[in-house]
């Protein structure tokens, strides 16, 4: 039960690091920079 | 035609109602922006600030109207990135939307220069609406506005606003919808036969090329502009340029120079709408000019600078202490409560107590300052000084290659190198931008601060006291610079060659900071450093901790038993070694766990990693927990800190909670090599470490932002460049450093 919540919680940043390297290198956003959400501007863009 | 009663539901859809706002830089664009639309767009008090499309939703008596916060723009003369970008929308190129009400936001104070943007827009046949703004500084400098009159003669509305405080913000969103009902434009300046005949050779002439349709307002560009969007296009048509020529040659012949007609007949009309609409009382702003002749000045202006940045670093130093504790307290707190809740379970325990927590508040520890460097950087861009910083800049920059307009990229990134890279989309020489979007990076990003807070506050300041240690830090921010700028030299002189341009940079107004802006800015940076500390700090620190936990075998803690028993026997009976590992508080205890748990670390995914990594760095005096440190930071920077936190957590004893990480950086022995037992944070390692953190690309983001807007290439060799260069300067420090403690010793 202990490996599977640890497991858990890797598995998950695994993926949301994941998502956001994608969404950082690769996708295309609309204005803005990148759109990662990290900047004010990114972050206004997405807005 | 009127957008609101025209568009069906489906219509509107597919193309919403745009308004867009319009003007000079500097000039509140974007305060109205905020404020019509209640988002947060960056604001400041120097040119330059919005440097792309932004758009924001408003919703007036039952519709919603789409409101675009545009670049400020002098002229439609679009040579820059960010003025093309305005060309782009009011042109309705590019796939973007025309829009359908132009608000023009002008200065009042300076209203005479603002109109030329009004005059030539007026070409673009749009609806248009103005907003006088800034209404308390003409006041305030003795300028009265008729702006019944003005609206008279332009024939649209012209609403008088005072962005900051919210003034006529209600009487504009009115005169929106109400414009948007009953469109009014602008009246069209009167050319003289050698203009608009030529405007209709030029039309022909397009046409018989084949080329795509063309407005009138394009047209004018493409007979005025020496070098523009629309040039560029018509520079392949050799008959287009021969008929251009012609008719520069017709315009000339009636006594008119085609570089200067087009300005001297905007103005010419400006005077005639401006007659009996400005009176003005006195001298203007007398008190900016003395304030100017002393913070302009070659040598006291740049002391003033220098001071105003020293008493900054030493403040962030010295006033963050308490804080800093709180912060510490709070984290230790966590540990202990989060470690006697999951006694039971060790691995979620060391993953809560040693990754999530000791990563996360590691690096939280450093919110405090972070606060504080953002309300110093917001009371300088509100002031007013930045822009007058930017003129001093301009001497220090030229030499290299760079002008001032460098300056405010390079300046902002020293908050996040994001910005300052898009920043630089306001530097017309593409030579000059790729120069500078290359060299932000090098500025002291406030991510770098806690690297150098963390090492300064353990290694210097309990030696050299707090007024050596704030000078330290101040002297880290600038290290980046003093690299970068021979490295702009270096790029200029022998790959780029820019010929330099002249600087032109308008001086804002002093003004008071408003306390709003500098508190919204803080805070949402702050809310920024937790964000990232909560996302992507949290989930690397989860795997970092990882690696640095598995694969856990149970004979590594065999072995190291043995070892440790057998290392200890040498100094004392084994009867009394026995002893002491009953009584699991006993000091023999303690380090049989602590050694039991770099063991652990040593075999881990990352120990082993590290191992065979750190030959590399070896030469700049890391040890392999250094170089896991370096190598884990090259997504963000601030990871170290977590990375460092998780490293030392883990080979303490979990059970008391988090172990102070500069307590154990102090005590960190090499255990191997030829430098057993010597500490491993000496001043020659610190500095390394610092030197390595101020010039290597150590910011997923800033790559990706570089490859936006330059390329790839640019953003691969801007990372290679910098990491090779952080290593060899790494190198150079600690290798000088040690001879010269050596020398001394």
């Amino acid at each position: 039960m202990e490996i599977f919540v640890v497991g858990l919680v890797i598995g998950a940043a695994l993926i949301y690091l994941g998502r956001r390297a994608y969404k950082k290198y690769f996708r295309k956003s609309g204005d803005g920079c990148g759109g990662c959400g990290t900047c004010p501007s990114s972050r206004a863009s997405q807005e | 035609m009127n957008p609101l009663r025209t568009r069906g539901p489906v219509e509107a859809e597919k193309h919403s109602i745009q308004v867009a706002l319009v003007g000079n830089p500097n000039t509140g664009k974007s305060t109205i922006f905020n404020r019509l639309t209640g988002l947060r767009q960056r604001i400041a008090n120097y040119p330059g600030v919005t440097v792309d499309r932004k758009s924001g939703r408003m919703k007036v008596a039952e519709c919603e109207i789409e409101v675009v916060d545009l670049p400020g723009a002098y002229s439609l003369t679009a040579i820059s990135h960010d003025e093309r970008v305005v060309m782009d929308v009011l042109g309705g190129r590019r796939n973007m939307q025309r829009p359908d009400l132009l608000v023009f936001v002008l200065d009042a104070t300076n209203l005479k220069r603002n109109l030329f943007l009004v005059s030539q827009a007026a070409e673009l046949g749009l609806p248009t609406l103005i907003a006088l703004n800034q209404m308390d500084a003409a006041h305030h400098n003795g300028i009265r506005i008729d702006s019944a009159r003005l609206s008279r003669r332009l024939g649209v509305p012209v609403i008088e606003t005072v962005g900051s405080s919210g003034r006529g913000l209600a009487e504009l969103k009115g005169a929106i919808v109400e414009a948007l009902e009953s469109p009014c434009f602008l009246p069209r300046i009167a050319w003289p036969a050698c203009i608009s005949n030529g405007c209709v050779m030029l039309r022909d002439g397009i046409c018989t090329l084949g080329c795509a349709e063309i407005s009138d307002a394009e047209i004018l560009r493409v007979l005025f502009d020496r070098e523009s969007v629309y040039t560029e296009q018509v520079q392949e048509k050799t008959q287009l340029r021969e008929l251009i020529l012609e008719v520069h040659k017709g315009i000339r012949s009636s006594g008119l120079s085609p570089g200067s007609a087009e300005a001297v007949l905007h103005y010419r009309h400006i005077e005639s709408l401006l007659e009996g609409v400005i009176e003005s009382s006195g001298p203007i702003a007398r008190s900016r000019e003395s304030i100017d002749r002393i913070l302009l000045h070659r040598v006291w202006g740049t002391l003033i600078f220098l001071g105003v940045m020293y008493a900054i670093f030493q403040s962030l130093y010295t006033w963050s202490g308490p804080a800093m504790d709180l912060v510490e307290t709070g984290t230790g707190w966590a540990q202990s409560v989060a470690s006697g809740l999951l006694a039971g379970a060790p691995v979620l325990q060391s993953l809560v107590c040693n990754g999530i927590l000791a990563g996360v508040g590691g690096v939280l520890v450093f919110l405090p300052q972070i606060l504080l460097l953002f309300f110093f950087i917001s009371l300088l861009e509100d002031s007013g000084y930045v822009a007058r910083a930017a003129f001093l800049m301009d001497k220090l920059f030229s030499w290299c290659g760079l002008n001032g307009k460098s300056f405010v990229p390079l300046l902002s990134g020293y908050a996040c190198a994001i910005p300052g890279v898009m920043a630089a989309r306001t530097i017309e020489d593409p030579k000059a931008r790729l120069t500078t979007i290359l060299m932000t990076p090098f500025m002291s990003c406030s991510a770098r601060l806690p690297v150098y807070i963390l090492l300064i506050g353990t290694f210097v300041e309990p030696v050299y006291g707090p007024y050596v240690a704030g000078a330290t830090l101040f002297v880290m921010h600038f290290v980046g610079a003093a690299v970068a700028l021979p490295l702009a030299w270096v790029l200029n002189r022998f790959i780029l060659r820019i010929k330099p341009l002249p600087f032109i940079l308008e001086m804002p107004d002093y003004r008071l900071p408003v306390l709003r802006n500098v508190v919204h800015r803080m805070w949402e940076r702050g809310r920024e450093f937790v964000i990232r500390a909560g996302t992507v700090i949290l989930a690397i620190s989860i795997i970092v901790w990882a690696l640095l936990y598995f694969p856990h075998q149970e004979s590594v803690a065999t072995q190291a038993e043995a070892e440790f028993v057998q290392a200890q026997s040498k100094q004392r009976p084994a009867v009394e070694i026995e002893e002491a590992l009953k009584d699991p508080d006993s000091a023999i205890s303690q380090s049989l766990f602590n050694h039991v748990g770099a063991a652990y670390i040593e075999q881990s995914f990352l120990g082993r990693f590290g191992k065979t990594v750190q030959p590399v760095f070896d030469p700049a005096g890391f040890d392999w927990k250094i170089t896991v440190g370096v190598l884990s930071s090259f997504p963000a920077r601030e990871v170290i800190i977590a990375t460092m936190g998780i490293i030392y957590d883990l080979g303490s004893d979990v059970d008391e909670g988090s172990s102070d990480l500069r307590t154990v950086l102090k005590n960190e022995r090499w255990t191997s090599g030829p430098r057993l037992g010597e500490p491993v944070y000496t001043l020659p390692v610190v500095f390394a470490i610092m030197v390595f953190f101020a010039l290597c690309m150590q910011c997923g983001a800033t790559v990706a932002i570089i490859a936006k807007e330059l390329n790839w290439w640019w953003a691969t060799a801007s990372f290679v460049g910098m990491t090779v260069l952080a290593w060899v300067a790494a190198v150079a420090v600690f290798q000088s450093g040690r001879l010269i403690t050596t020398f001394f010793s």
